[in-house]
């Protein structure tokens, strides 16, 4: 070792050091929001920056700088008070290898002619070229087709809705995937509109220092976030540490089972309800319910109601534990002695996951767990919970585009995850073969009296101010059997959770490409060569938000009450433009630019957006101030990027706080909590639009609920592990949240998917041993909608007759239309149920031989 | 020298990759199995007994570095302020023996050719040189990760240096404190065999004729050998797509 000697040596260590510590040397330290769709989007993000590109992300630091075991510092004050760094999830670190993918959507672009959609074959457009090319077709399609003929397959996007309600023309589905059950449940049983917040749950400081027992059901919060990060499973867990019992009850054996859960009880998947009405049924029977709460707070005709169906008074089958045990494969004993702990541990706070809803009559779950929380006096009391949506702290919402959106005059046609549907069936409208009853009922039809709209100055043959009835009446068309009449979609923004229409929709990703090839123009909109956008003719390059618009942002979601501020660190990549100036740029094409946004008349975009913001900001902080909030000045939080709402007080929070403590009633008809619904039980209600006693709409009630109970029943699901299509396709699929993407978001990034996580079809060993099948096997999995192939996750974790692919897979066909991503979309179906539950299951088979890509 | 080090709580891992990932991005490392932060998960036991085993490894930087003592470059140092083991990468010469050396699979390599040079945690003396602490354990949700002098950390959490699967500390003195995971309890009573004769049923509302969900109860609860993934901790894995396997998850 003469040649490197200590001098050397030693100079080569400084040397070392030297090179480390000059990594990150210089760069600037910005702050910014986690735009993320993960339900909650409350993280704060501390970006690096070196000569105007991201270098690296790392996590908040507003409170305890350079703690890393926080709850080692903090008093229980800080903790109501969430004086907490708000620490991301994996996806957080890596916006900047999103922001620079090879994938990035750069410039507009237009299909090449000649080719077909999903070849993927783009040509560059200029901005001018694709705004002008979009909103010529979107006149040309209108003029020729009526105003039926432009739509959105997903709601909400908020900028559409405002484009077509302006415009007077186009249609939009009505609904979110994610927890329709649940807030079509909050408006039956509460009387909470399903699209305004509403009142929530207990915030995590109270389910920390307040209940006596945590239940878990169908809850993976190691997963699913809303938000911050995994804040939730760090709550959870820092109770189970104080000595709070918690119980997982679950189908899978999660990391939640592992690591948040003292006992897993496994369930069959989709048989949830027969367990809760089983609970139930014990609770009644051994009167260990909250008798005083029922007689107060609940209505009692709906209890009688559900009591009488509960003990077998109405259909003659009496919901015992034994009967339960048979349906969902968890013993009588285990259920009876559940009931009688969670009897005992009052107040619980249980928390049912938004995936058992997401089956046909998921209704059934988002009702049962609120209905039981409801006769044990748990709801809208400190420690307790309300299953239906978990939220933060009661606070003002942000940026709804430019005032009110014309939300109302854009009809909903349709169930958002029924839009190929209500593309494909219409051919069987039209040759006679199906009723438009039956039409309707099969979309989920969700409008009224189409309601008198402005005529658009762009039709040809009308005069402007008259009504779309009258141009139609001329017509000879009587208004009832006026149907959508799709031949043009538009489609796109940030991460909506329909983004990646064809992975994301519930709808069948191929009912979804046969109802494309239906259509005359596609326009969509991204930031991502995803999927989607490979089957537009028009492509729109979007702002990577996080990192590149600059705007400010609050979630009526997840744990913590906050907003943060995304100053647009870093310029967009390529010709990316904010969604806003696309659709603003859009609306001034069509002749409606001042009214869709008075602050933008065609130039100085960045000036107007400013003033914007700043207006908005203004607005914010008076209505903060209202509430014993003090926001920073502009500059400020333009440079600390958060509020937090929590600050200002000194206690855990929890919802309904106004009808129990405050004798407020609830505005349901009765005023109390409603388990039972006499609109759901009145057949003369059927085919109608809804509205509660207190006029307003039911947003998340079709006009036929087709057979939606009238309260949380049990109704075996469509294509469940009963089935008699078991003989073909023997294994039950479910479709589960992954833990490193948003939808598809990522879905594309090498440190996530294939360096920390395989994307892969979960299998008992038994299942996989039949099928000569091992673990990182390559299995082909079909069924009678589609063929994907994956590498098997071979596992004790799940038990055999069912399989996991998560959500939000690429897909990814080859010339045979096998999806090598593998979205589990593909395999999904129209099925029959009563469509405001999103179903994400159905039955497939998987086989060892996958042949050649 | 103060000898820093780390506090790993098992118990609230959930295997999520956060500390990983933050690692990866602040270092620019590419994806692959250069991975400072190794996090494992694999399946114990099978039903009814089930659990999932979850790890996040780093390096010890322990108080005898026996990867420092087993090169024969002298390219692996343990800094002097903060008692960071670090390679010198223009002194090594890839030849692997740091590798052999040490216990807890801390050395890295881009791939498996003979000639990449040794890669490690570098306890971030970079981020520690700002006033910061390493960035895995600020990217940790569940704080299941802490990090300060090592006498403090014991004084806070007590001396517990090994874990089920990691080697015992007493020959390299790893400046590290570890926490157990949780044992699980029966809150109320629950029967598997039951539970198995249950689900293997298909149920009351069943189409007739179906067959049951499966037919061998002991490939349930007894699998095949080499059937299930990852069904051990495996912490040096001795290639790059080994490594791949142990260090990945299907969430």
């Amino acid at each position: 070792m003469e040649s490197k000697g200590n001098s050397g040596k030693k100079a080569h260590r400084v040397a070392v050091l030297k090179k480390l510590k000059g990594l990150h040397a210089g760069e600037e330290v910005l702050y910014t929001g986690c735009r993320i769709n993960c339900g909650g989007s409350q993280c704060v993000l501390k970006v690096r920056r070196r000569d105007g590109k991201v270098t690296a992300i790392e996590p908040d630091d507003h409170y305890n700088r350079g703690v890393g075991r926080e709850d080692t510092v903090v008093s229980d004050l800080d903790l109501i008070k969430n004086r907490l760094q708000v620490r991301g999830c994996p996806m957080g670190w890596m916006f900047h290898k999103l922001a620079y993918s090879p994938e990035r959507i750069l410039y507009p672009m237009k299909r090449v002619e000649g080719t077909k959609r999903g070849e993927g074959k783009f040509e560059r457009i200029t901005w001018d070229e694709a705004l002008d090319l979009v909103a010529n077709k979107m006149n040309e399609v209108v003029d020729r087709y009526g105003p039926y003929s432009v739509f959105t397959p997903y709601a909400p996007n908020a900028r559409l809705e405002r484009l077509f309600g302006l415009w007077g023309a186009g249609i939009e589905g009505w609904g979110w995937c994610s927890m329709d059950p649940g807030r079509l449940a909050m408006h039956l049983m509460a009387g909470v509109p399903g699209w305004s917040y509403g009142e929530g749950s207990n915030d995590m400081a109270d389910f920390l220092m307040n209940t006596k027992m945590i239940v878990l059901w169908g809850f993976e919060p190691t997963i699913t976030h809303f938000g911050p990060g995994h804040q939730l499973a760090y709550y959870i867990k820092m109770a189970r540490e104080r000595g709070t019992p918690v119980i997982c009850i679950d189908c899978r054996y999660t990391v939640a089972a592992e690591v948040l859960a003292d006992q897993w009880i496994p369930i069959k998947p989709g048989t949830d309800a027969a367990m809760m009405l089983a609970v139930a049924n014990v609770l009644i029977k051994e009167n260990l319910y909250d008798r005083e709460f029922v007689e107060k707070y609940v209505d009692l005709h709906g209890f009688e109601k559900w009591r009488a169906y509960i003990l077998g008074e109405t259909d003659g089958i009496e919901k015992t534990p034994e009967w339960a045990e048979k349906v969902c494969a968890v013993p009588a004993e285990t259920i009876r002695a559940f009931a009688r702990l969670y009897a005992r541990m009052k107040p619980t706070w249980l928390w049912k996951g938004y995936g058992i809803d997401r089956k046909s009559r998921g209704e059934n779950t988002a009702r049962g767990a609120a209905s039981l929380q409801a006769i044990m006096g748990n709801w809208g009391v400190a420690g307790g919970s309300v299953p239906l949506h978990l939220r933060c702290r009661d606070k003002p919402n942000v940026l709804m585009p430019y005032g009110d959106i014309p939300r109302k005059m854009v009809p909903k046609m349709y169930r958002s995850h029924k839009w190929a549907q209500m593309v494909l069936l219409l051919d069987k409208v039209r040759s006679g073969e199906m009723s438009v009853e039956e039409y309707k009922r099969k979309i989920g039809w969700r409008t009224g009296p189409l309601p008198k709209r402005p005529l658009s100055r762009v039709w040809a043959g009308g005069a402007a101010g008259a009504g779309i009835e009258d141009t139609i009446e001329e017509n000879g068309i009587a208004i009832e059997e006026t149907l959508p009449n799709p031949k043009m979609m538009l489609w796109g923004t940030y991460y909506g959770p329909g983004t990646n229409t064809l992975n994301n929709n519930v709808d069948s990703t191929n009912d979804q490409l046969k109802a494309l090839e239906k259509l005359e123009f596609v326009v969509w909109a991204g930031t991502q060569m995803a999927s989607m956008a490979r089957h537009a003719d028009v492509v729109f390059p979007l702002t990577e938000m996080t990192l590149e618009q600059r705007t400010l942002q609050t979630a009526g979601y997840g744990g913590f009450a906050n907003y943060t501020f995304l100053p647009g660190v870093v310029p967009p990549q390529g010709e990316a433009k904010p969604d806003d100036w696309l659709y603003s740029e859009l609306a001034r094409r069509l002749g409606i630019g001042e009214e869709y946004n008075r602050h933008y008349k065609g130039n100085n975009w960045d000036e107007c957006w400013e003033e914007y913001l700043q207006d908005e900001y203004r607005e914010l902080a008076k209505k903060l101030k209202k509430e014993g909030v003090k926001a920073p000045g502009w500059k400020k939080f333009t440079k600390s990027c958060l509020i937090n709402v929590d600050e200002a007080y000194d206690e855990p929070w929890h919802g309904y706080k106004s009808f129990i403590e405050g004798g407020k009633p609830l505005k349901t008809r009765s005023g109390k909590i409603e388990l039972y619904s006499h609109i759901i039980d009145d057949e003369s209600q059927r085919g109608k639009l809804h509205f509660d006693d207190h006029g307003q709409l039911i947003d998340n009630l079709p006009n036929d609920w087709r057979d939606l109970a009238p309260f949380a029943a049990y109704q075996p699901i469509y294509r469940g592990m009963e089935h008699a299509d078991v003989n073909r396709f023997p294994l039950m699929l479910l479709s589960c949240y992954p833990r490193y993407r948003n939808h598809t978001t990522f879905w594309n990034i090498p440190w996530l998917r294939g360096d920390c996580y395989r994307h892969a079809i979960w299998m008992n060993a038994a299942d996989a041993q039949a099928r000569g099948i091992k673990d990182g096997d390559l299995v082909r999995i079909h069924n009678d909608k589609g063929v994907g192939v994956l590498p098997a996750y071979v596992t004790s974790r799940i038990l055999p007759g069912m399989v996991v692919i998560h959500h939000g897979g690429n897909y990814e066909p080859d010339k045979d239309g096998v999806d090598w991503g593998c979205t589990p979309n593909i395999f999904f179906t129209d099925m029959e149920s009563p469509v405001t539950a999103p179903p994400v299951t159905n039955l497939v088979e998987v086989e060892r031989n996958v042949g050649v890509r | 020298m103060t000898q820093y080090g780390f506090f790993f709580d098992q118990s609230r891992c959930t295997g999520c990759h956060a500390c990983s990932i933050a690692c990866k991005g602040w270092y620019d490392l590419p994806p692959g199995p250069l991975k400072y932060m190794r996090v494992y998960q694999w399946e114990q036991g099978a039903f009814p007994n089930t659990r999932l085993g979850l790890l996040a490894v780093n390096c010890y930087h322990c108080e005898n570095p026996v990867c420092a003592t087993a090169c024969p470059n002298e390219a692996i140092f343990k800094e002097d302020k903060y008692g960071a083991v670090l390679v010198d990468q223009e002194r090594c010469e890839g030849e692997r023996e740091c590798w052999d050396a040490c216990p807890y699979g801390a050395i890295v390599y881009p791939s498996d050719k003979r000639d990449e040079k040794a890669q490690k945690c570098t306890m971030c003396v970079d981020r520690l040189e700002e006033g910061l602490i390493p960035i895995c354990v600020t990217a940790c949700s569940l704080r299941a990760l802490d990090f300060g002098p090592v006498e403090e950390l014991r004084k806070k959490y007590g001396e517990l240096d090994t874990l089920e699967g990691l080697p015992d500390g007493s020959q390299t003195r790893p400046s590290v404190v570890f926490k157990p995971r949780d044992g699980k309890k029966q809150l109320i009573p629950w029967d598997g065999n039951k539970v198995l004769e249950l689900w293997q049923q298909r149920g009351p509302f069943a189409a007739t004729d179906l067959p049951p969900t499966f037919t061998d109860k002991d490939a349930v609860t007894r699998p095949a050998p080499g059937t299930v993934g990852r069904d051990r901790l495996v912490l040096k894995p001795k290639t790059a797509e080994e490594l791949m396997v142990a260090t990945r998850n299907d969430e």
